[in-house]
């Protein structure tokens, strides 16, 4: 190109691909350290996760569990307890938590990019209760389901998909006027949405017996406890369905902070990403919730920290938000056992004692809830 | 011919807001719409940059419907420098501008090198590695500029390619928006067809080779600058009684206000 060229722009040029090489490097290198360090504690997380709890703590714990796989014969008779606990109790709770933790985590920044905004999350927009009285209302009116199909593992985190799209696709109605989103509106239809659940939530625990009474109470509050290989077996194909949707979806989440219109000028077929995306967090934040009840503020906190530590370029975020989100939960869910222990805080509470405060901080910070479409 | 308007209607919910538009725009090109607020200029927007797609008439682009177009190919053909973009995550300028790269399927290192001949072109070397969340309306403007020349870029520069503005200057001051424009209009020396929306009359007798005047949903005049920029015309479109006179040592006519 001979225009627009000034005498001093070879120098120019020169001086400013040194600096873009300098500016990549940085950010490459700060991505390496979060997947290296995220990684490195995620096992560090993991192993504290399996050496704690009201058995005991066995800080050895995680070694003998792989020494265990690798031996033939059978381990001394006053470790089977321990190994057993470990095996079938500690570790698939610790996989349950890191799967539900990264899932919701990309869930809650996918929410934050089809809704254009840092506060759309699962909990607050009422994804999570809707999905929480499908199950209940499975566990209720269900009866003997549970007992005599062979794919029974698989139809309370379907029902739970169920709940959670039919509340995302109200959420959506509503939220939108006229082609126009509006987050105040979606805030509000989620206010509606989670008051809906709470209502369907409180009728189905009063017509419920004692059995189902403790299921429900402990979808809405989230809990760990019923972690089993079983559950995350069932767990396993609708949260890799759902993350697989949502990274390939990375350029897109991109272009769509810029707006719609911006992303289909660039070419990006935008229903067709929307309802993906729509899809994709519907079968997460289901099976989550299927497993282990409502768990708040996962998806709003972790996808900020992650931002704030390498940038918002969703093809860093989203797996930057996986590994903290396994973290984060995981370590969230040592305290709940640890603080109040031989009993179990539900996670929830955990979980919303971080987050909630988080949320208020976002609104003070922003001094009101306006538009920014 | 680059892009050509036939019979272009368009109506939302039965009450029509484009009738009978015909225009063309040749490769490298520079054509002005103007016409009060409300005239259709957006929805005309719209319509060439494929984002409505229920219009009745012919729009073709190289000779082709275009409806015949998938969106990526549009997207490689036509880009779209919007008023402003509102950005919540401090992205730097060097990914903004990668972001228009979003439709080419080639290595991040061609897409490092377009966007850094952008940027050289442009003058905005000096930025790349600054936030856009942090820069002055003038420079954000220049960026999207280089984004928008990012996306329609390849191995023949810009030529044969169509670039769609939207009140380009509304954000900016005099200086700047001097600059951005003369800076568009010597791309259409290299063959880059230009369509630009706009209140500004001064703009469109400095940098327009053609105007196509809108009033109330009709395409009132379509014609080269100086023939449409007169009197009569602007009083019809805007009800304005002015004066369009040329200045000594000012290249274009410049209209002023005679009320």
């Amino acid at each position: 190109m001979s225009h627009a060229s000034t005498h001093s722009e070879p120098n120019l040029n020169k001086q400013s691909s040194i600096g873009l090489f300098e500016k990549l490097d940085e950010q490459q290198q700060r991505v390496r350290a979060l997947y290296w360090f995220g990684s490195l504690f995620t096992l560090i997380i993991g192993a504290i996760a399996i050496s704690v709890g009201s058995y005991g703590v066995d800080f050895s714990l995680p070694m003998k569990l792989l020494s265990n796989v690798f031996q033939t014969e059978a381990p001394a008779q006053s470790e089977t307890g321990i190994l057993f606990i470990g095996q079938e109790l500690r570790l698939p709770r610790v996989v349950m938590t890191m799967i539900v933790g990264a899932v919701l985590s990309m869930c809650g920044a996918a929410m934050q990019g089809l809704f254009r905004n840092p506060m759309a999350d699962p909990s607050l927009l009422g994804i999570s209760g809707g999905a929480a009285v499908a199950a209940a209302a499975v566990i209720v009116f269900g009866g003997g389901i549970f007992t005599t199909w062979v794919g029974a593992a698989y139809v309370l985190p379907s029902a739970a998909f169920a709940g959670s799209l039919l509340s995302m696709l109200m959420i959506v109605r509503m939220g939108y006027r006229k082609g126009y989103l509006s987050i105040v509106t979606l805030l509000l239809a989620g206010i509606a949405m989670n008051a809906l659940a709470s209502t369907g939530l409180g009728y189905l625990s009063f017509i419920a017996d004692d059995s189902s009474l403790r299921l429900i109470t402990y979808w809405t509050m989230g809990s760990f406890g019923g972690a089993s290989w079983q559950v995350v077996m069932a767990l396993l194909p609708f949260c890799l369905l759902s993350t697989i949707l949502i990274y390939r979806q990375r350029e897109a989440l991109n272009l769509l902070l810029m707006g719609e219109s911006e992303a289909r000028y660039l070419g990006i077929n935008v229903k067709r990403v929307k309802n993906t995306l729509l899809l994709a967090v519907a079968l997460g934040v289901g099976a989550s919730v299927s497993a282990t009840g409502m768990i708040a503020f996962v998806g709003l906190v972790v996808p900020h920290l992650v931002r704030k530590l390498v940038g918002p370029d969703y093809r860093t975020l989203l797996p930057g938000s996986a590994l903290i989100g396994a973290i984060l939960l995981t370590a969230s869910d040592i305290v709940s056992r640890l603080i109040v222990a031989p009993a179990e805080l539900p996670i929830g509470i955990v979980t919303s004692a971080i987050g909630a405060p988080f949320f208020l901080f976002l609104l003070l910070k922003r001094g009101s809830v306006q538009d920014a479409a | 011919m680059l892009l050509k308007s036939e019979n272009l209607s368009v109506s939302y919910e039965k009450s029509s807001v484009l009738q009978d538009v015909h225009f063309q725009v040749e490769q490298g090109e520079f054509v002005a719409v103007i016409g009060e607020n409300g005239a259709g200029k957006s929805t005309l927007l719209k319509a060439i940059s494929g984002e409505i797609t229920d219009y009745s008439g012919g729009i073709t682009f190289d000779g082709n419907p275009l409806s015949d177009y998938s969106i990526t190919a549009l997207s490689k053909m036509r880009a779209v420098m919007s008023q402003s973009i509102h950005f919540q995550y401090g992205f730097t300028v060097e990914e903004v501008i990668l972001f228009g790269r979003a439709p080419h399927d080639e290595r991040r290192s061609k897409s490092l090198r377009v966007i850094r001949e952008m940027m050289s072109i442009l003058n905005i070397c000096h930025l790349q590695g600054k936030l856009i969340t942090e820069l002055s309306g003038g420079e954000r403007q220049r960026v999207f500029l280089a984004k928008s020349l990012a996306q329609i870029w390849d191995y023949d520069g810009l030529y044969g390619k169509l670039l769609l503005l939207d009140e380009p200057t509304s954000a900016l001051d005099l200086k700047h928006q001097k600059e951005a424009l003369f800076e568009i209009k010597q791309l259409t020396n290299a063959g880059l067809g230009v369509i630009c929306i706009t209140h500004d009359m001064n703009l469109v007798t400095a940098f327009a080779d053609k105007a196509l005047m809108l009033a109330n949903g009709h395409g009132m005049a379509f014609g080269p600058t100086r023939t449409v920029m007169n009197e009569a015309n602007i009083l019809q479109c805007f009800g304005v009684k002015t004066k369009v006179v040329n200045i000594e040592g000012i290249a274009h006519p410049v209209v002023v206000n005679a009320a």
